[in-house]
């Protein structure tokens, strides 16, 4: 912790801009192909990655669909128009070709993985986390395959997947989020470019941590990936996921879809640090990141979500749990900071299907200068859902006048024997707290990160320990300037 | 778009204004317009969400008639010697049942059909306070008759206002109510809503509160409508500088009943306290939308809403509180508890906040479930049958809200009425 000795009011001093780490942009040369968005484009999408018929017809679906649907306006954060017909769909670094081994990659790439301290040399890597790394459009390389392999594991990038697990790929695309299901994702389902896929085999528990790190790095580029994860019966997987983009005048749009598929007593943990450019101070710029993420869980499996969300200049996400089979579980735990103009609008849902189902959402929002967000968010008990529990908790806490935190819970519940138990609150970092702290030698920075990180530490020790660490820095990061 | 039979609720709410003040008639004809633009809302109108009116387009109903009840009639809803009482059937004020003895000159009580001709300054509270929802809009651009009572500053009274608004069955009616409260004036007003027959009724009311500075108003409002009625209602009161509203419902019936209450908080110092009952049997359905807004510093507001959903009922809850920027001190409490006493009875809360200024405390619960295993097993344990331990738990999580309503004689009353709803439930 570094002090600053000109700081005399750490929330004020939250409020200010603080530099954005990963805005750099690499020099790679990019295959791209031409703005816009045609069926021409998405045949030339399928084309690229050389994919078989029925997912060329599969996108084109999409498509269409998507050409009936009006661009959703519920959410609280209101963005300019996104000219859809602007955003380059498909960008990759070239030399691509076969990757065999580490040495084939673009030095340049890696330099840039090395940059945000994510190395591609398995060598070097202290802690066993298998990364695959998705640049732009398409994944650029996937580390421990062979390990995994060995367990039976299947991870590896999206297009690789398609080739050469076609019938898992098939059979599962768009069984939890199919491509008629929101306006995003029906655009995701159209123009994904890649993304992981990942299946773990009956009754393994998966050795090391699965992550996928994900780079925006050309101008004018969206970045639509799509992420398949599936547990067969009795198996255990820890996933992660990163992300940043250059910091840019112009709004990037950011589409995914993450599927989640828990079979017969499996167990999917997925955590996502997310770190895209927010924007600079005035609020220009910045990622617009619309993902649709859901997981469903059978019988006795469970599916938890954690997310730290720190980036982006538009947040707009609800990781959700389909608890389709009986005892299954879902969990939700979420940190958001938004500061300067950030804005998001984020949640969860639970749909208790099963009977004995049980989930708990924790979530923790941050707000400091003008930033705003929502907590919206969804318990459903449906009529068969005997015995189902629910427990839900949502925190604000307000730095500053000018910021906003909203929470709207929707709590619906058509089975009598359900428990369902919902608070929330928000408040600032009061006086007394700040002057306890100080009163035992702490200088005020650090009493406010004190006071923020217990906030928010019921969510961060969810995080796998590589990722905690991530994330505390990221929070410290955040909140620099006042927190040190 | 409107269908046929949405039709004939409309044409039996029309309301001829042509001897009205041109203010009024412009009133109504911009409410009309907002009306217009959304019709009967649908279940894709958000606000709406899970309440169904389809089955409204299927009912005819008939203008709104002056029938003749009598005082027998009117008996069992009569709260202790009601000798201050203004009653009005199917939405035509009723001379005859009404009592209106000796008042004070500080405070003046006249349908609305007649102040509105008079020099009495009411253009400018009517409508000022209740949001322009749909329903709201509809009864701005038709009601017919109403209620206005005006005290004067400084007046006091604990003798409750009791205003009974009742329907007989197969009419469209719109009513309202405007009560303006002087400064620092303390009063007690209990609105009845009451429905008599058995014939299909569509009602809608507004009622709307404004409190002067240091004002206070206990309000207390008993739903007692048909399982074949239509209630659709607003309350809205507007709150000066540490003036205080306390609004205590117990919504007994009705088949569908929406009730949407709005409190504004428009001066530094202001309190709300908003709590409602909710006992939903049958296949009733009760929709309860809350609306808490802090537009200054320093205001508190206390929400309590409970439900208890039996049979194939349906009990809704949506509670927003709202902190406008730069409403510090604000202290804003909301709570929402439901039970369901059956596995076809369903529950729906959305409880909201939205907050844009730091330094507030707010804070939000809900909770929904059945009775609590270990409480019947010890009941039963001291020998009473499953029955009589279910009706002695479920009176408890009811009688919470009724022991506090803030009017003696109204709770009084109340308490009897639950006494025989739970009766050989209890036992004696």
């Amino acid at each position: 912790m570094s002090s600053k000795e000109t700081v005399h009011d750490p929330i004020a001093a939250l409020a200010e801009q603080q530099e954005y780490k990963h805005g750099w942009v690499s020099n790679v040369e990019a295959d791209q192909l031409p703005a816009g968005l045609s069926e021409e484009i998405i045949r030339a999408i399928s084309a690229k990655k050389s994919e078989p018929e029925w997912l060329t017809e599969w996108r084109l679906k999409a498509y269409r669909h998507w050409l009936t649907m009006t661009e959703p306006t519920w959410q609280k954060p209101q963005y300019p128009a996104i000219d859809y017909q602007k955003v380059i769909y498909y960008s990759a670094p070239k030399k691509k070709a076969e990757v065999k081994s580490l040495d084939e990659v673009d030095p340049e790439l890696l330099a840039t993985f090395e940059k945000l301290g994510i190395s591609l040399d398995e060598q070097k890597r202290l802690t066993g986390v298998a990364v695959d790394v998705v640049f732009d459009s398409v994944s650029v390389k996937t580390t421990f395959q062979d390990e995994l392999k060995k367990a039976g594991i299947v991870f590896c990038s999206f297009s690789e997947a398609v080739h050469e697990h076609p019938e898992l790929v098939r059979k599962y695309l768009g069984s939890v989020v199919p491509f008629t299901d929101n306006y995003f994702a029906t655009l995701n389902s159209a123009v994904f470019s890649d993304g992981s896929f990942c299946y773990i085999p009956p009754g393994v528990r998966c050795p090391m941590e699965l992550s996928t790190y994900f780079r925006i790095n050309s101008a004018g580029t969206g970045q639509f990936e799509r992420t398949l994860l599936v547990a067969d019966e009795g198996s255990y997987v820890s996933y992660l996921e990163g992300c940043t983009a250059p910091s840019r005048d112009e709004n990037q749009l950011h589409a995914a879809v993450v599927e989640l598929v828990a079979l017969k007593g499996a167990q999917i943990k997925y955590s996502t640090v997310q770190n895209w450019y927010p924007g600079d101070k005035d609020g220009k710029g910045g990622v617009f990141n619309f993902v649709t993420k859901r997981g469903v869980a059978h019988e006795n499996a469970k599916v938890s979500w954690t997310q730290v969300e720190t980036g982006s200049a538009i947040t707009w996400k609800y990781p959700s749990c389909i608890l389709k089979g009986d005892n299954s579980v879902g969990e939700f735990y979420s940190v958001a900071v938004t500061r300067d103009y950030q804005k998001a609008d984020t949640g969860t849902k639970m749909v208790h299907i099963g009977k004995n189902t049980k989930s708990t959402i924790i979530s923790k929002g941050i707000s400091a200068g003008h930033g705003d967000q929502t907590y919206r968010g969804l318990v459903k008990i449906g009529k068969g859902a005997t015995g189902a529990r629910n427990f839900s908790a949502c925190d604000s806490l307000l730095l500053g006048g000018k910021c906003g935190a909203h929470t709207f819970p929707y709590i619906e519940s058509q089975n009598a024997s359900a428990v369902i138990e919902h608070e929330a609150s928000t408040s600032k970092i009061s006086d007394e707290q700040v002057f306890f702290l100080r009163q035992r030698g702490l200088s005020e920075e650090d009493a406010v990160s004190m006071i923020v990180n217990g906030f928010c530490k019921e969510v961060l020790s969810e995080l796998p320990m590589e990722f905690a660490v991530e994330a505390q820095k990221l929070l410290g990061l955040k909140l620099e300037g006042a927190v040190g | 778009m409107p269908t046929q039979t949405t039709n004939s609720l409309l044409n039996a709410l029309a309301h001829d204004a042509s001897s009205e003040p041109a203010w009024l008639r412009d009133f109504r004809a911009e409410h009309q317009k907002l009306f217009d633009e959304t019709g009967i809302p649908t279940q894709r109108h958000e606000a709406f969400k899970y309440t169904n009116f389809r089955p409204l387009h299927e009912q005819a109903f008939q203008p709104a008639a002056a029938v003749e009840i009598t005082e027998a009639d009117l008996k069992p809803y009569l709260i202790g010697d009601d000798d201050l009482r203004l009653v009005f059937v199917n939405g035509h004020f009723s001379d005859t049942l009404s009592r209106l003895p000796r008042v004070p000159d500080a405070l003046l009580i006249e349908p609305l059909g007649r102040i509105i001709h008079s020099t009495e300054p009411i253009a400018t509270k009517l409508g000022a306070v209740v949001e322009p929802s749909p329903f709201g809009a509809l009864n701005a651009a038709t009601f017919r008759e109403g209620l206005y009572v005006h005290a004067a500053k400084a007046l006091t009274s604990d003798r409750p206002l009791h205003v009974l608004f009742v329907t007989t069955g197969g009419h469209a009616i719109a009513s309202r109510l405007l009560m303006s409260c002087g400064e620092a004036t303390d009063l007690r007003l209990i609105e009845s809503h009451i429905g008599l027959g058995d014939a299909p009724r569509f009602v809608t009311h507004t009622s709307e509160f404004i409190l002067a500075r240091s004002a206070k108003l206990r309000h207390v409002r008993l739903l007692r409508e048909t399982d074949a009625s239509w209630h659709v209602a607003q309350t809205a009161a507007k709150l000066d500088r540490d003036a205080s509203y306390t609004h205590q419902g117990v919504a007994l019936g009705a088949r569908v009943a929406r009730h949407e209450i709005t409190a504004l908080l428009n001066g530094e110092g202001a309190h709300a306290t908003l709590q409602g009952l909710t006992m939903a049997a049958g296949t009733q359905h009760v929709d309860h939308h809350i609306t808490v807004d802090h537009l200054r510093p320093h205001c508190t507001s206390n929400q309590l809403f409970r439900s208890v959903a039996d049979d194939r009922s349906h009990a809704t809850f949506t509670g927003k509180v709202i902190v406008r920027p730069g409403a510090i001190g604000t202290d804003a409490k909301q709570q929402n508890n439901n039970l369901l006493l059956s596995d076809d009875a369903k529950v729906d809360t959305r409880p909201q906040l939205e907050i844009y200024a730091d330094d507030v405390k707010c804070s939000h619960g809900a909770t929904s479930g059945q009775l609590d295993a270990n409480a019947l097993f010890f009941l039963r344990s001291r020998g009473l049958d499953v029955k009589q331990a279910r009706g002695v738990l479920t009176y408890a999580f009811a009688n919470d809200l009724v022991e506090h309503i803030g009017i003696e004689p109204a709770r009084h009353h109340m308490q009897q009425v639950m006494h025989q709803k739970f009766h050989g439930l209890l036992g004696e």
